[in-house]
């Protein structure tokens, strides 16, 4: 949960967090060469500038999470808008933070499971903040399991049956 | 070394006022016995505080948290034992140095030591004083036989110095114990926050977050396996009420 991941951000720089949705225009047969390009320059990149994250991929679309520097987190915005591999940038949540919940940057999906793809294409097509609120908090929960290790499934099978209070 | 004292002995020997003896294994410190310094390794010091003094024996005296003294290293085990612990609870609470060193006194045989009158002829101790100004311990030197001369000043120089290290290990022992212990203390918060915010406060059943939680684990994992997987909800009534279940899933409901 929210508690047990955040990690304080240091000084007093105004720190951001931000999900972009975009449509893929790679070729889904060279994708996985170019989406490993992409996690090459991200991590070297956005390491050296204290950006965390997670990218998830698929061959229709991109959601990136980015945490940060307002104004690192801004310009590299520029940079992604201008990248030619995806068009329809979509900047579908920013808001001010005082917490991370991504210790670090890093590829979170590469794949193409319609459930992905059904959310991600609803959030390009949302019209109004209010629409997308839920869904944007499901692509952040999603990123964060999908960065997390693994569990074996002698610890998953291990998880207590959750009864939901009525 | 010779005689009784065990210099390989394992863990603390604790002497309650009767006089027996208890061992104490490391992993039975409590953490206010690890605080006082108990389970620390004295030897280096007081093999120091032997060839310093040219002495027999040596041996750490503490004060653990419910006021009994512990003998610490060289001094553990044995017949010897007793002897030294009742001369370290003299030392812990003098002022300053003290030392006796009784030349004319033949020394007794080590079955009369269990009255806890002194075996040796030749003890001299150094308080080791707390960061309070309490005393926490004091550091013990003895000798069977008497020595021709008492401790000269240079040598009970060094002693304190030796003390003072004691003091030293003593402090940053206790300044783990504490970090440790404010550490616990913030793991158990933190544990309990999360487990306010992932339950009912009247019924104490996992509430929407923990279910959310669960379900993206379970909707990542089928989705990175390429699995499937299985959610079953027993209750009564309308299922579009159902809390945290993402819409897709929603669908599928039966």
């Amino acid at each position: 949960m929210w508690v047990a991941r955040a990690t304080p951000l240091g000084g007093a720089l105004k720190m951001q967090r931000l999900l972009y949705c975009s449509r893929s225009l790679l070729d889904p047969k060279q994708a996985a060469g170019e989406i490993s390009v992409i996690v090459s320059e991200s991590t070297r990149r956005n390491g050296a500038r204290g950006i965390s994250g997670a990218l998830i991929s698929t061959n229709r679309f991109f959601a990136q999470a980015l945490e940060g520097d307002a104004g690192c987190i801004d310009q590299l915005m520029q940079n992604i808008c201008r990248d030619p591999r995806h068009q329809q940038v979509t900047v579908v949540h920013s808001d001010n933070i005082n917490m991370r919940r991504f210790a670090g940057w890093e590829m979170a999906y590469r794949g193409d499971a319609d459930y992905i793809n059904t959310r991600i294409k609803a959030l390009l097509g949302a019209r109004t903040s209010s629409d997308t609120a839920d869904a944007v908090q499901h692509i952040y929960d999603l990123m964060v399991e999908f960065a997390k290790p693994q569990p074996s499934l002698t610890q998953f099978s291990a998880l207590p049956n959750v009864v939901v209070s009525p | 070394m010779k005689g009784a004292l065990n210099q390989n002995a394992v863990g603390a020997v604790r002497t309650r006022p009767s006089l027996n003896l208890m061992k104490v294994e490391q992993s039975t410190l409590t953490p206010s016995d690890q605080a006082s310094g108990i389970g620390l390794n004295f030897e280096p010091i007081e093999l120091l505080a032997r060839q310093l003094c040219n002495v027999e024996f040596a041996a750490v005296c503490l004060v653990s948290d419910d006021n009994h003294v512990v003998l610490s290293g060289s001094a553990r085990e044995g017949s010897h034992a007793s002897a030294a612990e009742t001369f370290g609870s003299t030392a812990i609470h003098h002022s300053g140095p003290i030392q006796f060193n009784e030349v004319n006194r033949a020394p007794r045989p080590p079955s009369t030591s269990f009255d806890g009158a002194p075996l040796f002829c030749f003890r001299a101790g150094i308080p080791v004083m707390g960061t309070k100004g309490v005393p926490i311990g004091a550091l013990c030197v003895f000798n069977v036989q008497p020595r021709a001369k008492s401790l000269s000043k240079s040598e009970l120089q060094s002693l304190q110095i030796l003390a003072a290290q004691v003091e030293t290990l003593i402090t940053q022992q206790q300044a783990i114990a504490d970090s440790e212990g404010r550490l616990m203390r913030l793991e158990e918060q933190a544990e309990e926050l999360l487990r306010v915010a992932e339950h009912d406060p009247l019924t104490a059943l996992p509430n929407r977050a923990l279910s959310s939680a669960r379900l993206n684990r379970a909707v990542a994992r089928s989705i990175q396996d390429q699995t499937r997987f299985a959610l079953i909800i027993k209750g009564e009534g309308k299922t579009d009420h159902i809390c945290g279940l993402p819409e897709p899933l929603r669908s599928g409901v039966r």
